[in-house]
């Protein structure tokens, strides 16, 4: 009954078990499973290596050796290629193996006990372990490769804050030796204006379980401190409890920097821009305006954000406004420069005159136009009243000219017919004192000097006329000749002798009518002042002096005058030099503004009873 | 009455058959909802005005604004508006292909582009010269 148990659950094992018998290793009991293993039942008695199956020529060798040795043997995770059932792929399992020898009561040897419990899956999953393993070895080493190599400082820190890995980087980076504590020299080597706040920030992320991100500057090998950028994240094992903290420090330096100083040089732009009382703004390439400085607002009494970009239009006087808008499109388009006078409409609701300009220019972020409107507008209207006076004036000179062209013309027929009716009472009355008949010879005296006074005075305005007269190529000689001809009566009274030396500037570019009157005037100014009691002689001298400018002088040996040497003779309007002598004055007057009008000017030497010297300068 | 003024960027450059579609799309919701403009597009550069109710555009214009064909779309103007300053809605582009765009309604090749109009204000017909020009290049503007 026992016998019978035992054989029942011998048969059911989930290992196999089976008993080979002599040195041939005959076949004796099979459980159920070993049947299995070997590919079905066997024929009892039979050797096994004749049956073989999966069993490798290897195994059935070391079976024999264990018979013989009598020694016990596990093979262990041994791997067998058992046929499937549907006659499929065989598959591979792996056993245990135990051969054990079996002895009889005298130790002698009897067969093999053989024992074999499939651990495929162990197998399986322990193969799979070490692949598993090996891979992770392989991406370790990957990684430690990245990490070592990457331009950048990775570190690993422990819950308390110490570090527990840093990347070689750190070392090269620092110039520390390998040997260094890195918790102690670590915030040493931060710069001692970023070492507080890099503590605390630290610190308060690892209390709070939270990761970091923060920039710092760090000392490098060489000493000088680069900014760093360290970030790091927390590894959570359980929820909000970091066991590290794993990071990176990448040095950014040059874009900080970089930043730095676009920033820097932005704000002091427009800090610039902004404390100026000027219209300042930018425009986009395109020609939309982004920004308006602060003046603009106070100016215009609305804000960038009323304007809008191309609101400013829309301040410029209306008729200007079209002009302008097609002048800006076509800047824009082109990137010539924007430049022009406007009237731009104040907060108060003045419009005043501006120049506005706006230039285009290329800056990090591309083409950008830089505009500034200043007010002009008093500067403006300064010229503006300048203008006005000087119109005013020009136009009461003329009007002046006019009253006296008119007033001289107006009493020469009154004068006319005070002449007739002198000579008629002349002719009629007769005066028997002596005294009386000098009388008449006073009033005659007085009528031709009135006469003379008004011929000047239309003269003077006749030849005012004249002084925007244009210039032309003139022979002197023929000009003078033609003044002698008109003269002709007075250089015949007075028995006058007139030279003309003019071979060394035989012509003049001047106003014909202009240098008649030059020479009219002053030639009969030196008859007209002869001296009684020598033969008129007149010089006209043509020349060109030192500064290699025309020069005219007219010299007589007349009566002279006196001739103030220390201010510049000045010739006003009837102002007479010799009372006794007939004439208003009014030539030499005439003369000078002649000269004076054209750019030039007139000077006079003179000695009293010996004569007079005119020099007409006619360009400085 | 208002309008809105903006321009933006076509996420990819916009073909034939893109730009008909939405010629057909928007001519015929513009005249339903009584919206007028000009819309001038090239080589994905992409600007426009539209006219209408500010109840009708307020809301078309954040629809446009939201619209996955384009980006950075930025505004240049939204305000209120004295009279309409477009009879209708219309797209001025160059198509590669431009015979069969010739007879379509509300198309207009950017030569073909009359001159801004007097009834604008001086400022936003500034602003539409200068998106027109940004768009379609002086080139075209000159030849007006
Ligand atoms: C550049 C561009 C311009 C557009 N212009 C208009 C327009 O003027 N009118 C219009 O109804 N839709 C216009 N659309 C289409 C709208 O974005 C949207 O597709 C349309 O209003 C339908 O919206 P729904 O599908 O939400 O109804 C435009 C789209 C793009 C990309």
């Amino acid at each position: 009954m026992r016998e019978q148990q035992l054989q029942h659950i011998l048969r059911h094992m989930p290992a196999g078990i089976g008993t080979l018998l002599g040195p041939e290793l005959r076949i004796g009991f099979l459980n159920e499973a070993m049947r299995n293993l070997l590919g079905g039942a066997l024929p009892a008695d039979e050797p096994l290596a004749v049956h073989a199956g999966p069993l490798t020529p290897d195994l059935l060798e070391v079976m024999q050796q264990v018979y013989l040795a009598g020694r016990p043997y596990v093979a262990k995770a041994y791997p067998l290629l058992l046929s499937g059932p549907a006659q499929a792929e065989p598959n591979r399992h792996y056993f245990d193996l135990t051969l054990e020898p079996l002895h009889d009561e005298k130790e002698q040897p009897l067969g093999l006990l053989v024992f074999a419990v499939d651990v495929t899956t162990q197998e399986e999953a322990r193969q799979r372990a070490h692949e598993l393993a090996l891979e992770t070895r392989r991406l370790d080493a990957r990684l430690r490769v990245l990490t070592e190599t990457a331009p950048l400082i990775t570190f690993s820190l422990n819950a308390d804050g110490q570090f527990e890995y840093v990347s070689p980087q750190w070392y090269y980076f620092t110039g520390q030796p390998p040997t260094a504590d890195l918790n102690v020299i670590w915030p040493l080597l931060i710069h001692p204006d970023d070492r507080l706040r890099v503590l605390y920030q630290s610190e308060a992320a690892r209390t709070t379980g939270v990761g970091w991100n923060y920039e710092y500057r760090l000392r490098r090998h060489d000493g000088q401190y680069c900014w760093m950028l360290s970030q790091a994240l927390p590894e959570l094992h359980a929820p909000n409890k970091p066991v590290f903290w794993h990071g990176a420090v990448t040095e950014v330096h040059d874009q900080r920097e970089l930043a730095e100083a676009l920033r820097r040089g932005e704000a002091e732009l427009r800090f610039l821009a902004d404390s100026i009382p000027q219209l300042i703004w930018t425009a986009s390439t395109i020609g939309f305006i982004e920004y308006y400085n602060k003046h603009t607002a106070e100016y215009t009494g609305r804000s960038g954000q009323e304007l809008g970009p191309t609101g400013w239009i829309a301040l410029l006087a209306p008729a200007e406004q079209a002009a302008a808008a097609r002048r800006w499109v076509q800047c824009v388009a082109t990137g010539q420069e924007f430049e022009g006078l406007y009237q731009m409409r104040r907060h108060d609701g003045q419009y005043r005159w501006h120049i506005i300009r706006a230039r285009q220019l290329t800056d990090s972020n591309g083409p950008r136009w830089f505009g500034a409107c200043t007010d002009v507008d008093d500067q403006h209207r300064l010229r503006e009243v300048l203008q006005t006076q000087y119109d005013e004036l020009a136009r009461t000179n003329r009007d002046l000219d006019t009253f006296v062209y008119t007033a001289s013309h107006d009493l020469k027929q009154p004068l006319f017919n005070l002449r007739g009716l002198f000579d008629e009472l002349r002719r009629t009355a007769t005066f028997h004192d002596s005294e009386q008949a000098a009388l008449l010879t006073m009033v005659d005296e007085a009528l031709s000097q009135l006469d003379g006074t008004l011929q000047e005075l239309a003269a003077t305005v006749q030849d005012q006329r004249e002084l925007a007269a244009p210039t032309e190529e003139l022979d002197l000689r023929s000009v003078t000749e033609e003044v002698l001809l008109g003269l002709r009566a007075q250089v015949q009274e007075s028995q006058a002798t007139i030279d003309l030396d003019i071979a060394a500037a035989p012509t003049l570019l001047y106003g014909r009518a202009n240098l008649r009157s030059v020479l009219h005037n002053l030639i009969s100014n030196a008859i007209k002042f002869a001296h009684p009691e020598r033969a008129s002689h007149v010089v006209v001298r043509s020349l060109v002096a030192d500064s290699g400018q025309p020069v005219l002088v007219v010299q007589d040996n007349g009566l002279g005058m006196r001739v103030n040497a220390e201010t510049e003779p000045m010739f006003h309007t009837f102002e007479r030099q010799h009372p006794r002598i007939a004439g208003a004055g009014v030539g030499l007057y005439l003369v000078q503004r002649i000269i004076n009008s054209r750019g030039g000017h007139l000077s006079v030497s003179s000695a009293p009873q010996r004569g007079t010297t005119f020099t007409v300068h006619w360009f400085e | 009455m208002n309008h809105i003024v903006y321009m933006s960027r076509a996420v990819r450059p916009l073909s034939d058959q893109d730009l008909r579609d939405l010629l057909d799309q928007c001519r015929y919701d513009n005249a339903r909802h009584e919206v007028t403009g000009i819309l001038f597009y090239s080589h994905g550069n992409i600007a426009q005005l539209i006219e209408g109710a500010p109840a009708v555009i307020e809301p078309l214009y954040e629809r446009i604004a939201r619209d996955g064909r384009h980006s950075h779309v930025l505004q240049l103007a939204n305000k209120p508006i004295a009279h309409r300053s477009f009879a209708e809605w219309s797209m001025a582009f160059h198509p590669l292909e431009s015979e069969s765009f010739r007879a379509l309604e509300g198309f207009l090749l950017p030569h073909q582009l009359p001159p801004t109009p007097d009834s604008l204000p001086i400022a936003d017909a500034l602003i539409v010269d200068l998106v027109r020009q940004a768009v379609l290049g002086a080139a075209d503007q000159s030849a007006l």
